[in-house]
């Protein structure tokens, strides 16, 4: 893993780390108070390089799939990053938190 | 007894009462006066076991009417309630199948749960997760007519602590072309009564012979991601782990309430699976290769 993403993962409290052979995801915790946006969340996002603030929210989709009414709020309590072997996020998103607000 | 036990019209009856059955690890108790309610239970939970008059009510359930002459709908109602929006009256039955998919996704939190079928063979778990349209559902009902047991159709259910997925053998929802072709693969099986015109298109729901599904848990070793493609041979390709995970997570319900353990539930899960995408055009024959051929090896970065 470069030594930005090393240094910007070690540095941050409620990261988590998976490595399989050449690649790896990372669990990045946001303070779990906030909407839509999290400082420390896009903080630690900011510095790897590759990432952004820019979260979608999945499982929302996944939901609305399901049947689920439309009008539910979205906020992020977490996201997740894949990282190549240099370090570089590749893939990223927010693990989104729904909950009932339209129904 | 099970729900096929009671004739229609005494079946009719203790649902407009309220019958309480057992679903997977789940009791349900659905009261409902709506025909339409009373034709689907018939149909599609007719191996459901009626539960104890003293059992534990996981999931207390009114299939309610609104206006009776204008536009009539019907109303989902968990624990007295309206969950969901009110649907036309013609679709009631996927209206229960969805609150039901909503209510235990609630509910359930400290289970990670994804949206995906699940099958299981000689003790081990293929995971088919997938996104609607994807073919799933047809996929799920040829791997069942090729000898697979039926764990879920909709939602994987992974322990905690065990890292097994839980039984949910509930009907398989299908979709327009999806319903004849299933029809065809599965004769055995029972038809629901037809859905048109749901927000997903004309909708059917397929109970599975009891025979051919499994309530018993399972690990998964196998994780597959289907991909429908018209007119493309069955084919699967090699997804690396990092990838995996991702689509996974995806496809999840519960991660975020889960945290961190989540996550390393999930990692786990991937460690332990092989996993691949599947390409196929004809599902028989995308069966046909998941249950005669190894998946193919991940190449190494």
């Amino acid at each position: 893993m470069g030594d930005t993403a090393t240094a910007a993962l070690a540095l941050a409290d409620g990261v988590v780390r998976h490595d399989w052979d050449g690649e790896a995801v990372v669990y990045v915790e946001a303070s779990g108070d906030t909407h839509l946006y999290d400082p420390a969340l896009t903080l630690v996002l900011d510095a790897l390089p590759g990432a952004g603030g820019d979260l979608v929210g999945w499982a929302a989709r996944a939901r609305t799939a399901l049947g689920a009414p439309q009008g539910f709020e979205t906020w992020f309590p977490a996201a997740v990053a894949r990282l190549r072997r240099d370090g570089v996020v590749v893939e990223q998103a927010g693990l989104d938190r729904t909950a009932e607000g339209g129904a | 007894m099970n729900l096929g036990d009671l004739a229609p019209g005494p079946l009719a009856g203790a649902l407009s009462r309220g019958l309480a059955f057992r679903c997977g690890p789940f009791v349900i108790r659905l009261r409902t006066r709506l025909p339409i309610m009373w034709r689907a239970m018939a149909a599609l939970y007719a191996d459901a076991p009626v539960a104890d008059p003293d059992a534990f009510i996981d999931y207390d359930v009114d299939m309610r009417p609104r206006r009776r002459w204008v536009r009539p709908t019907a109303v989902f109602c968990l624990d007295g309630r309206a969950a969901l929006e009110p649907l036309p009256l013609a679709q009631a039955p996927a209206l229960f199948e969805w609150g039901l998919n909503w209510a235990v996704v609630e509910t359930c939190q400290d289970t990670l749960i994804f949206h995906a079928a699940v099958l299981a063979r000689d003790g081990q778990a293929l995971v088919l997760p997938g996104q609607p349209g994807a073919g799933k559902s047809t996929l799920t009902v040829a791997l069942v007519a090729a000898g697979w047991a039926l764990l879920s159709d909709e939602l994987a259910l992974v322990d905690t602590a065990t890292g097994l997925v839980a039984g949910l053998p509930r009907p398989v929802s299908l979709k327009g072309p999806s319903i004849a072709i299933a029809g065809r693969l599965l004769p055995r099986g029972t038809f629901g009564p037809c859905i048109p015109e749901t927000s997903k298109g004309a909708m059917c729901h397929l109970r599975v012979p009891p025979e051919l599904t499994q309530a018993e848990p399972a690990r998964p070793t196998r994780v597959v991601f289907p991909c429908f493609t018209p007119g493309a041979a069955a084919q699967c390709l090699p997804l690396p782990k990092g990838q995996a995970f991702m689509r996974l997570a995806e496809q999840s319900f519960t991660y975020h309430a889960l945290g961190r353990a989540g996550f390393e539930v999930a990692a786990r899960l991937i460690d332990g699976s092989e996993t691949a995408d599947l390409v196929f055009g004809d599902a028989a024959a995308a069966a046909d290769l998941l249950s005669t051929q190894a998946l193919p090896a991940e190449a190494v970065a």
